[in-house]
């Protein structure tokens, strides 16, 4: 399922100057932008979906126009806070947001805590920066004082160092794309995207009116993320007309997905870093090589990584295990087929990549490894929260010990809002990458895994169909079961073994008897 | 003294993306609204203390993603449900036509022995909205729920906190009221535990 790994060096003159020309050609647009701009004429609304109007084609090439420049008005700014000093504490201090434009408090962070680790954190980010600037010019890449690079070293031990100790948010966006290979999908997708835009301009099915009812509930803790109200008129915020663009335009692209929910955390999140075709890229490449089959229409691929993270906890923190692991048989891989009821919280895990699950700037730096490190990443920082809860995960399990109801509900809620406390990111990074025993997982440790998983997961459901195929589907097999095990106690003798039409007709037998 | 177990209630929130589960479970629990809930992810759960006719019991309420995809993860926490909730959005057609697909998949995923019996509560939410935009009559839905096994229907407003409180007091009792009948009952699930390995596999080597 996960395309071959490799890290060859691509051919980056090319490519570079290629994606460069793309980004300037947005400014091209300036007449059509003044034209828009001089209209007065109040931006079509897509405030309400189903009262939408059709626009005719200069009509939307108009708004899409308008919304890029807007758009890239709010990212100038959002990169403007980004860029800004992090030791020039005060802006973030007096301010109830983040650089990023996302709420600093919540329901788990009060804004005190915010303050505190912020301004320790935001010393450490300028050392770490001053480092990147180091490490760029050892290996002779220039960076313009407000620029970004387009480049970055060739990987190496020293690199991935760096990139685990965080990428400085500045760069985030270009390295990202630049470790995620997005430069070779530019390059050999010229002009899809916007012929993409251009096809799902007025589109409406069943995902974009998926699409719509997540775009407000995506990022309303962010600033940007929310509509204007200027002298009375709402108008909807450029960032989630780019949003709504970039995840249509994905359904078309990826019938097998169309919308997912989730992906609009993903690819809202992309956006605060990345113009809008990179992010569209980046979030093709992340359904398609980071998280393969995730948000597939079945979700099997979520299954799997489950799965795998099950196997994951059961071999490095086996005392978390046997607290989640509901099967009674310790030597059996039913758990792989029936994932235990914990496993709902880490869902979100995978398919948001830690969005919402962790706080944003930790996220940020889980997504830096993700992008470096493929997916492994995402596995060791889950068992790193794992490895951070088990003492406490433990102490309830003591305490409640007499009753499982009660216990797995409140390990269930543990797990569930543990995490969004985590504002440590560097704590978290270190535990995970030096001190556990899982820092050296491999990612082909995590393919095996995966393989293993997915094996043993089609055995299971072709199990299921040929039970059915021998004339009896689940349930009348579990009555035939109940009576015939309960009466003739033979619950041991019936493990493992395989159901076929002889035992159909054997369990028949039996029950009749006792009847 | 005998330490008498205390009654767990286990409720699933049940309906199409956007109605309103998330809000109405936080407006039963916390008492409180806001725009600013995220779209769910697999599951969320919020546990409620409650005393009901002077019996102490928690209420796990388990609020689920409305995207039909999601169901394919549901199966394992459906079981063991003591009611179900059933949510539309009443300025959602569509929503309320799918109120039976829920009811059945929740009834076939979570493997209810006495489907006929099975609490379920039906809940029109988002009343708060202007009359114009309503687009689900009371009397059509009312008769729908007739239809499907009389089931209690309430409407209610997450955002005003109209009924929620209501609606969710005979969510506990019905609740209440299924987890003593089923005491008494004799509960044998799962009794085979499929090896689909056979022992040759192992483990992964993970």
């Amino acid at each position: 399922m996960d395309t071959e790994v490799s890290f060859s060096t691509p051919n980056l003159v090319e490519e570079h100057s290629d994606a460069l020309a793309r980004h300037n050609s947005d400014g091209g647009y300036s007449l059509i932008d003044y034209y828009a701009e001089n209209r007065r004429e109040e931006p079509f609304t897509l405030v309400n979906p189903p009262h939408r109007k059709t626009l005719t084609r200069t009509e939307s090439i108009q708004s899409l126009k308008k919304s890029r420049t807007s758009l890239e008005r709010v990212q100038s700014k959002i990169g403007e806070s980004i860029h800004q000093e992090p030791n020039r504490l005060n802006a973030i201090l007096a301010s109830d947001r983040d650089r990023y434009g996302f709420r600093k408090s919540n329901h788990y962070v009060k804004i005190e805590d915010y303050d505190e680790w912020w301004t320790r954190y935001s010393q450490y980010l300028s050392r770490r920066k001053k480092k990147w600037e180091k490490l760029m010019a050892k290996n002779g890449l220039l960076v313009a004082k407000k620029g970004s690079p387009t480049r970055f070293p060739a990987r190496s031990e020293e690199l991935r160092r760096y990139v685990r100790k965080g990428i400085p948010a500045e760069w985030r966006g270009d390295a990202w794309f630049y470790f995620a290979k997005g430069y070779d999908k530019l390059k050999d997708n010229k002009g899809v995207y916007d012929k993409l835009v251009d096809e799902t301009m007025n589109l409406i099915n069943e995902n974009t009116e998926a699409i719509e009812k997540d775009l407000h509930r995506t990022f309303p803790e962010n600033v940007h993320f929310n509509d204007i109200t200027r002298n009375g008129v709402t108008e909807e915020s450029p960032l989630l007309q780019t949003l709504r663009r970039v995840l249509k335009c994905f359904s078309k692209y990826r019938p097998s997905i169309g919308y997912c929910q989730s992906l609009n955390f993903i690819a809202g999140l992309l956006l605060v870093f990345l113009d809008e075709e990179r992010a569209f890229w980046m979030l093709v490449i992340v359904t398609e090589r980071y998280l393969p089959g995730i948000h597939e229409f079945n979700l099997e691929g979520v299954n799997v990584h489950q799965g795998v993270l099950m196997l994951c906890l059961r071999q490095y923190l086996p005392n978390v295990w046997a607290l989640i692991n509901e099967s009674s048989h310790s030597n059996n891989n039913s758990f792989l087929y029936e994932l235990p009821t914990l496993s709902f919280c880490t869902t979100s895990w995978f398919m948001s990549i830690f969005v919402g699950v962790l706080p944003i700037e930790t996220t940020l730096r889980v997504w830096d490894c993700l992008f470096y490190e493929e997916s492994k990443a995402i596995f060791q920082v889950s068992l790193t929260i794992f490895k951070l809860l088990e003492p406490q995960m433990l102490d309830l399990s003591h305490k409640r010990s007499e009753d499982d109801g009660i216990l797995s509900a409140e390990l269930f809620q543990m797990i569930q809002n543990a995490p969004k406390r985590l504002l440590d990111a560097n704590a978290l990074m270190e535990e995970c990458f030096r001190f556990s025993s899982f820092s050296k997982l491999s990612q082909e440790e995590i393919l095996n895994c995966k393989k293993y998983v997915i094996e043993s997961r089609s055995r299971y459901n072709e199990l299921i169909k040929r039970r059915s195929a021998v004339g009896m589907d689940e349930q009348e097999r579990k009555e035939l079961m109940r009576t015939a095990v309960l009466l003739e106690n033979k619950q041991i003798g019936l493990k493992s073994m395989n159901w076929n039409g002889r035992l159909n007709s054997r369990m028949r037998r039996i029950q009749q008897r006792i009847r | 003294m005998s330490t008498r177990k205390k009654t767990i209630l286990k409720v699933i929130i049940l309906g199409d993306s956007g109605v309103g589960k998330t809000s109405l479970m936080q407006q039963f629990i916390n008492g409180k609204f806001s725009q600013q809930y995220k779209a769910t992810i697999g599951a969320d759960f919020l546990p409620k203390d409650l005393v009901i006719d002077d019996k102490q019991v928690t209420m796990q309420i388990w609020d689920t993603a409305g995207q039909e995809r999601f169901q394919s993860l549901g199966v394992a926490f459906y079981r063991g449900s003591d009611c179900c909730v059933l949510v539309y959005d009443v300025t959602n057609t569509k929503s309320f036509e799918n109120l039976q697909s829920w009811k059945d998949e929740f009834l076939i995923q979570a493997n209810i022995k006495d489907p006929d019996n099975f609490p379920f509560v039906v809940i029109g939410n988002k009343i708060d909205v202007e009359e114009n935009k309503r687009l689900v009559s009371s009397k059509k839905a009312q008769s729908l729920c007739a239809s499907m096994g009389n089931l209690p229907y309430f409407e209610t407003s997450a955002k005003e906190a109209v009924n929620v409180e209501q609606a969710f007091d005979v969510v506990a009792r019905n609740a209440l009221q299924q987890e003593e009948s089923l005491e008494f009952s004799d509960d044998y699930t799962d009794a085979v535990n499929i090896h689909v390995d056979g022992d040759s596999y192992g483990s992964c080597g993970c």
